[in-house]
């Protein structure tokens, strides 16, 4: 079911149920950002000043980006700013996670052909994926359990809709970086349908 | 010409559109040919397609009322 797109103008107002709905619509998302720059520890606490700056620029808002875009840079913002205060923590190395086995080379020979081509798949469309109860609990439990960066380029990008670049702005990593943890988090999430496609479960 | 293990990994940037022009060229040349990768990246799109129907989560209501709740007294709606 599609929300409702936010209301700019009570919004501006400051009005406590357009409010509301706002951070109902978004706080998920901005926990999953602010964990991405700062990590677990201090990722609510980013999210509730973030919240705070939000509420207090919203009547300031001009609608030069949507306003997701306007949030989710403001809470990077906040979050980045945290971490230069932080300088104990170190932002964690996420390019050495498990990688997926289509990217890892052991479905492949050596001269770049298939070994173990992908398996076709019983249900086919998107529609009916959702339908299937586990299958979409399946896909549930695989994004939350994705690493913190991976988790919130992936939501930004396939959730949110967010561009690339936008999303390197927002997270402060490269374009290639970027790419490189949407694709093994989309891989990752398809080996999750295609290994309950072939056994029923995962 | 790629061969198929370079075409998975060039997968996501292909349905992104960030392909260069002859990268883009070598993966439809080679899909045309390949039923496996043609499969593959058929799969990609589905997830992917899947996953923005999943775009209906809201936040839990006691972290909706955490986040209210502590707004400054000043900023309290």
């Amino acid at each position: 079911m599609m929300q409702d797109i936010p209301d700019l103008e009570n919004l501006k107002k400051q009005d406590h149920q357009a409010f509301q709905r706002l951070v109902e619509k978004y706080n998920r998302q901005i926990v999953v950002v602010a964990r991405a720059i700062i990590g677990d520890s201090l990722a609510e606490e980013v999210t509730q000043e973030a919240w705070v700056s939000v509420y207090r620029a919203l009547p300031s808002f001009e609608g030069r980006s949507s306003i997701k875009t306007w949030i989710f840079t403001i809470v990077s913002n906040e979050a980045k700013t945290r971490l230069r205060k932080e300088s104990r923590l170190v932002r964690i190395n996420e390019m050495e996670e498990v990688i997926p086995a289509y990217l890892n080379g052991e479905r492949f020979n050596n001269d770049g052909s298939w070994s173990s081509p992908p398996p076709l798949w019983d249900i086919e469309s998107p529609e009916k994926i959702l339908e299937n109860e586990q299958l979409r609990q399946c896909i549930e439990k695989t994004i939350e359990l994705l690493p913190d960066v991976q988790k919130s380029v992936f939501l930004l990008r396939d959730i949110e809709q967010q561009s690339l670049e936008e999303i390197c702005n927002i997270l402060d990593i490269s374009n290639s970086n970027v790419r490189v943890l949407l694709h093994r988090a989309r891989v990752r999430l398809m080996q999750i349908i295609d290994q309950y496609q072939e056994t029923g479960q995962c | 010409m790629l061969n198929c293990n370079e075409v998975t990994h060039l997968a996501s940037d292909h349905l992104d559109k960030s392909l260069n022009w002859k990268e883009s060229f070598s993966l439809r040349m080679h899909i045309a040919m390949c039923k496996h990768c043609k499969r593959f990246i058929h799969h990609l799109r589905l997830t992917r397609l899947c996953v923005h129907g999943m775009n209906n989560n809201l936040a839990s209501p006691d972290d909706v009322k955490h986040v209210l709740d502590n707004l400054p007294d000043t900023n309290k709606p």
